[in-house]
């Protein structure tokens, strides 16, 4: 039985009911994503479970692409289950169309297509560096030698913030992002309110070109932007910039590092990496979003009503059979796209364009100097469930 | 490289000077230009629907090629100066065999919606 079960609201037909947490759907198994196809095995859409205070989950590519497109039906006032987990103040991320935009568009001026080729020299130095650090060693744990580094260094230099200040955010992200129950998320979200506010102050009175004096000094409707706002828009960067790229790279080395033919051709045709990129994208989604229905709606013939919670774990678009061929299969050539990873609607990722650039050039330049590993002997590699799964261990191993 | 198909794209900017690219079906328009550097496709929201940037106007023959609008594609495009009835954003249209050669013609700026 999952955490926090809920009674059944009597709108929920009793066929449709399963229990399920969202944030841990196989603690018994190393790779959720068994757990996650079996869903497929159904006919429905939309399924409705008891974990986590009872909520419905959009369990088809379809049902959750209708959902994020639809922000009238479907609020993002609440993005994460139970309702009181929410994280209702973050902004752009918790607000709906009209108050959203001018929030959204003042947070992706740091994430531009232009703006991130202007980064993507500064990434190709910083991976080189870092795989230059290991690579004599001939192993190393991906995640901590690597995929934690990386990505957070570039949200460092992006936000010009210290890098001394590294492991205090990440601790704080990783516990917002897998509850354990060890922290209490209010607590948490005033640590980083109590950490981000002095440097939004200092960077209001002497602002650079970095994107915290870009929200510091942001005209919001014609006046000046509130500082609660300010926290609850710098919150979701630091939130949403870190975990996310590192996450994403620990499935794309852990997959590549068991399939050397794979490693062979993009060594061969790096060109094609890509395509590989796009694929890790398709296939290894990290996350799930989660909604508040605003108004009764129709999915897959029964009502969603207003106030319902419906998560869409973007891993079962992903899997979905009637989307893709062979889902589970890792296919470079597969070019269907379209898939939710990123999300969809008007709060679709802004900084999936620098993601898929670090991503891609991580790669490049792992494969130039590492072109053959695999996972290090004896290794048990787990991916780890919650709010964004990822592989927290990944120990590799190749010839010095 | 391995088989795959290609989707022939051409943008045309408002100086006539045109450049074709091709990229692998699946992914939208406005993913394929900024991959290939298409100078007028911004995109600052990168596909969400809500900057503006990525505006086209498609060959008026071939506008149902492009697939539909969405009502909230309609209302951001009604919002833009530069909209014509056969304006897109093209962060909306899927590369895919239907558009296959289409010419995209790019507005003479990309003002980001208020
Ligand atoms: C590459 C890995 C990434 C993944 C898988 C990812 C995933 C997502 C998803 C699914 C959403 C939609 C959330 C929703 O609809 O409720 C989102 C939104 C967002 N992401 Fe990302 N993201 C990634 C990287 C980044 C990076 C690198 C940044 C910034 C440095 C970033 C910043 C944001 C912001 C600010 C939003 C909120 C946008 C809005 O509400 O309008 N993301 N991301
Ligand atoms: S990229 Fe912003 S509207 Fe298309």
């Amino acid at each position: 039985m999952s955490p926090h079960a809920g009674s059944l609201p009597g709108h929920v037909p009793p066929a449709r009911v399963i229990d399920l947490d969202v944030y841990n759907p196989s603690p018994e198994l190393d790779d959720p994503a068994e757990a996650w196809a079996k869903l497929h095995d159904r006919e429905e859409a939309i399924l409705w479970t008891r974990g986590n205070g009872g909520h419905w989950i959009a369990t088809r590519g379809s049902s959750i692409k209708a959902i994020l497109e639809d922000h009238e039906s479907f609020s993002s006032n609440v993005l994460m289950v139970p309702r009181e987990r929410g994280l209702s103040n973050l902004l752009p991320t918790a607000a709906d169309p009209p108050r959203h935009r001018p929030f959204r568009m003042l947070i992706q001026q740091a994430l531009t297509p232009a703006a991130v080729r202007e980064l993507e020299a500064g990434i190709r130095e910083m991976s080189r560096s870092l795989i230059a650090g290991i690579a004599p060693r001939g192993r190393a744990d991906f995640m901590a030698d690597f995929a934690s580094q990386l990505p957070t260094g570039v949200f460092l230099k992006l936000a010009n913030l210290p890098v001394s200040d590294f492991p205090l955010l990440y601790g704080w992200m990783e516990s917002v992002m897998r509850p354990d129950g060890s922290a209490d998320q209010g607590e948490l979200m005033q640590r980083f309110a109590d950490y981000l506010l002095p440097i939004l102050r200092e960077r209001k009175a002497n602002p650079g070109s970095d994107v915290m004096s870009a929200i510091a000094t942001a005209v919001i409707d014609g006046q000046p932007i509130s500082e609660d706002d300010a926290v609850n828009m710098a919150t979701t960067l630091v939130l949403g910039g870190l975990d996310t790229v590192a996450a994403l790279m620990s499935f794309a080395w852990d997959y590549l590092a068991r399939d050397p033919d794979l490693q062979v051709l993009l060594v061969a045709h790096p060109e094609r990496i890509r395509d590989a990129v796009e694929e890790v994208c398709r296939r290894f989604p990290v996350g799930t979003n989660t909604r508040v229905t605003a108004r009764d709606t129709q999915i897959d013939g029964v009502t969603i009503k207003a106030g319902d919670l419906v998560t869409t774990p973007q891993i079962l678009h992903a899997l979905d059979p009637r989307e893709y061929t062979d889902p589970m299969r890792f296919d470079i050539d597969r070019q269907t796209g379209g898939y939710s990873s990123f999300g969809h609607g008007v709060h679709r990722c802004p900084g999936s364009f620098l993601g898929k650039v670090e991503l891609r050039i991580a790669l490049e330049e792992w494969l130039a100097a590492i072109p053959s590993f695999r996972i290090a002997e004896g290794a048990r590699v787990r991916v780890s469930p919650g709010v964004t799964a990822g592989i927290f261990s990944l120990p590799l191993s190749w010839q010095a | 490289m391995s088989g795959v198909s290609r989707v022939r794209m051409v943008f045309a900017d408002a100086a006539g000077h045109r450049r074709e690219i091709e990229h692998a079906p699946g992914c939208s328009v406005m993913e394929a230009a900024v991959e290939h550097e298409i100078a007028g496709i911004e995109a600052q929201c990168y596909g969400a629907a809500v900057c503006g940037t990525c505006h086209v106007y498609v060959e008026a023959e071939r506008f149902a090629d492009t697939g539909s609008r969405s009502p909230w594609e309609v209302e951001m495009l009604d919002a833009l100066a530069l909209s014509r009835p056969n304006s897109r954003l093209s962060c909306q249209i899927r590369v895919d065999a239907a558009i296959d050669g289409m010419v995209f013609t790019l507005p003479e700026r990309q003002d980001a919606l208020a």
